[in-house]
């Protein structure tokens, strides 16, 4: 059983990192549905396995490979991968060098850009991430077309990627 | 590698779109080429992120849809930094903010909740029609008529309902509880005004709801501190019995017939002849409110059902109460389990929380209980139901996770309730998440809480459905064998 105080260490740094893993998950499972089951479980493992974190090393990089075995086993679960990834493009993908993800600074930068968006494009936006509507019931509430939706959703998303990359790097030099 | 294509792809991904054989192409892409994988997370932060802001501008939303003003510093939409998180409350549940449970159980739901859409945005508990959940009922219980409730943890309002046979215990939401005694007829005028046309009836009368009002044709009996008795048959003379304390009875139509009965007491009204007889009834003829003092004690949303209902899938229930049952009364638990523990009341704190977990071993005796709040409808506002129960042993731990509700649903489930599944998985809440307001827990929409209390026997609850029901087992020390 680990100390206490390697808990509270790990627990603590969960806490400071939860809004990136958060963001790590959601980009594995896009069914908003399940990342806070997976974030959870991750907590919990996290936790258990306190001792084999040795304080000054890369917490980040052992929570998110814990949450990605964690994805994993969530995917393996009936009906769960209908949406998602197979197992082992998950695995390519994480073995990719991910840039360290400002999560707090991209947010606010994101909130700036998304007052440049044409009402109608940040309407389709708020529907999909603040109300977590699919395509299809975002159309019968605009009285768009699911194809038009598509594509303000792709154009409005291209747009705030690049704004907020644009805005972040300006930030940073 | 086609960029353009790569990126229709991630939309489509990212928004669940993908066909199966937009799948495998875009499979096919990550895998052959690393920039293809760059260009995923590049994609990838910013779907994250808009979600992120997207739960933070729907709590701040709610909030101001509440009437709660926010201080824009504490908002995570504008300082997400640690140290401009207000607080952390270790059962902080985002049981709301995920909305989406999946298309699937959406459409479990509105199958199972023909209203679904007419109630859609009754939006909180105050909207709530119903005045009573019935908490008890014997097994011979026959309900009739169309304001009748379908059973135990159903609800009923307004109207007049049919008991054709058995015994029901209905708590109303003032916390009167009633015992109702078939065949009877019983119609609710408000939470504070019944009248009982045929049947037996016993009241238990909350000192906080002391004037609660009970007819029969031609009778009025009035409530003054007290548990008493109605009995009402064919013979146009009500009967009424004073267990303990006081209450006030007559005929409307003879102020002079207006008396009170006092413990043991007992009086007939004949209505035809405008006459009082004080005297002693029979006893047989008024239902027993059973007084267990070990059974949990409720407030505010809470109801304890006495015994487990039939089923606690999405969509039962019609009603926004937070329904708590026994499932196993004393079982050795036949592998570890990780509960949640804490010891302390967070609400006011502005320390960072952390759930405690407390490992119970193998062999720990426990008694079950589950915890079921499922809103009414599946409308875009959350319903916000609080309360607490009062066990009489201590609390060992609470179950949340869905793997460990799993884990212990195959020994604590109880064999004659269906619960709800999901996907194979049982709804549960949520213990992590950020709180965005530290005075006015589950203000901005989007956590449900609990509390255990110093001694550990009181479960303080804050819930918030979505459209995802709350279901969790809090584990109490069993008690001693007799």
């Amino acid at each position: 059983m680990p100390s206490q105080d390697q808990i509270s260490l790990v627990q603590r740094l969960f806490v400071q990192n939860t809004m990136a893993l958060r963001g790590f998950v959601l980009a594995l499972m896009p069914d908003f549905s399940r990342v806070d089951d997976v974030v959870q479980e991750t907590f919990l493992t996290v936790t258990a396995k306190a001792d084999d974190f040795l304080d000054g090393t890369n917490f980040r990089s052992w929570v998110f490979s814990i949450a990605r075995f964690k994805v994993l086993e969530a995917l393996r679960k009936p009906g769960a991968t209908v949406l998602s990834l197979d197992a082992e493009v998950i695995e390519s993908l994480c073995a990719t060098e991910i840039e360290d993800w400002h999560a707090d600074e991209q947010l606010l930068a994101l909130g700036r850009c998304l007052d440049e968006l044409t009402p109608q494009a940040r309407r389709a936006v708020e529907l999909r991430y603040e109300q977590a509507h699919r395509p299809a019931e975002i159309a019968q509430r605009m009285g768009w077309t699911v194809n038009s939706v598509n594509v303000a959703l792709a154009r409005a998303r291209a747009a705030l990627r690049d704004c907020v990359e644009r805005q972040f790097n300006h930030e940073v030099t | 590698m086609d960029t353009v294509r790569l990126e229709f792809l991630l939309s489509r991904y990212f928004d669940g779109e993908l066909a199966p054989d937009e799948k495998l192409e875009l499979q096919a892409m990550l895998l052959a080429d690393a920039d293809a994988r760059r260009q995923f997370w590049r994609n990838a932060r910013l779907h994250g992120a808009l979600r992120l802001h997207g739960e933070q501008a729907w709590g701040e939303r709610a909030a101001h849809e509440s009437g709660v003003k926010i201080e824009s510093s504490v908002l995570p939409s504008r300082a997400f930094s640690l140290t401009n998180i207000s607080r952390w409350s270790w059962f902080a549940i985002a049981a709301c903010l995920i909305v989406a449970v999946g298309l699937g159980f959406m459409s479990l739901r509105e199958a199972a909740d023909p209203n679904a859409e007419k109630l859609a945005n009754t939006g909180n508990v105050a909207s709530d029609p119903f005045l009573a959940i019935v908490i008890d009922q014997s097994s011979d219980t026959r309900w009739a008529g169309k304001d009748a409730p379908r059973g135990l943890g159903h609800a009923l309002g307004r109207g007049r309902v049919r008991l054709e046979n058995g015994e029901a215990t209905l708590q109303l939401d003032n916390g009167v509880e009633l015992q109702l005694r078939g065949p009877a007829e019983l119609e609710m005028m408000s939470v504070d005004h019944g009248v009982l046309h045929r049947g037996q009836i016993s009241a238990r009368v909350p000192e906080q709801s002391i004037g609660f009002r009970l007819d029969a044709p031609g009778v009025n009996v009035v409530d003054l501190g007290t548990e008493f008795s109605l009995a009402v048959d064919g013979t146009g003379q009500p009967k009424v019995h004073v267990f303990k304390g006081k209450v006030r009875a007559g005929l409307p139509s003879m102020p002079e017939s207006r008396t009170e009965l006092n413990t043991g007491e007992s009086a007939r009204f004949d209505v035809a002849l405008g006459k009082v007889s004080r005297g002693t009834e029979d006893p047989a003829l008024f239902p027993v409110l059973e007084d267990d003092a070990l059974v949990p004690h409720t407030t505010g949303d809470v109801r304890y059902l006495r015994r487990a209902p039939e089923s606690v899938q999405a969509g039962t229930f019609e009603h926004d109460s937070i329904m708590v049952f026994e499932e196993q009364a004393n079982i050795a638990l036949p592998e570890e389990v990780i509960v949640l523990r804490d010891a302390s009341n967070q609400q006011e704190s502005s320390e960072l929380s952390i759930p405690e977990l407390v490992t119970l071993p193998s062999g720990t005796r426990v008694r079950s209980y589950y915890v079921h709040f499922d809103r009414v409808g599946r409308g875009m506002r959350d319903v916000e139901s609080k309360g607490s129960i009062t066990f009489d042993r201590p609390v060992l731990g609470l179950v949340i996770p869905s793997k460990t509700l799993k884990q212990t649903g195959s020994w604590l489930a109880h064999a004659g309730t269906s619960y709800e599944l999901n996907g194979g998985q049982p709804l549960e809440m949520r213990f992590m998440g950020t709180k965005s307001h530290p005075a006015s827990p589950n203000t901005s929409g989007r956590y449900d809480e609990v509390h255990l209390s110093e001694d550990g026997r009181t479960v303080t609850l804050d819930l918030l459905a979505g459209w995802v029901a709350d279901q969790f087992r809090v584990l109490v020390e069993a008690r001693p064998a007799q």
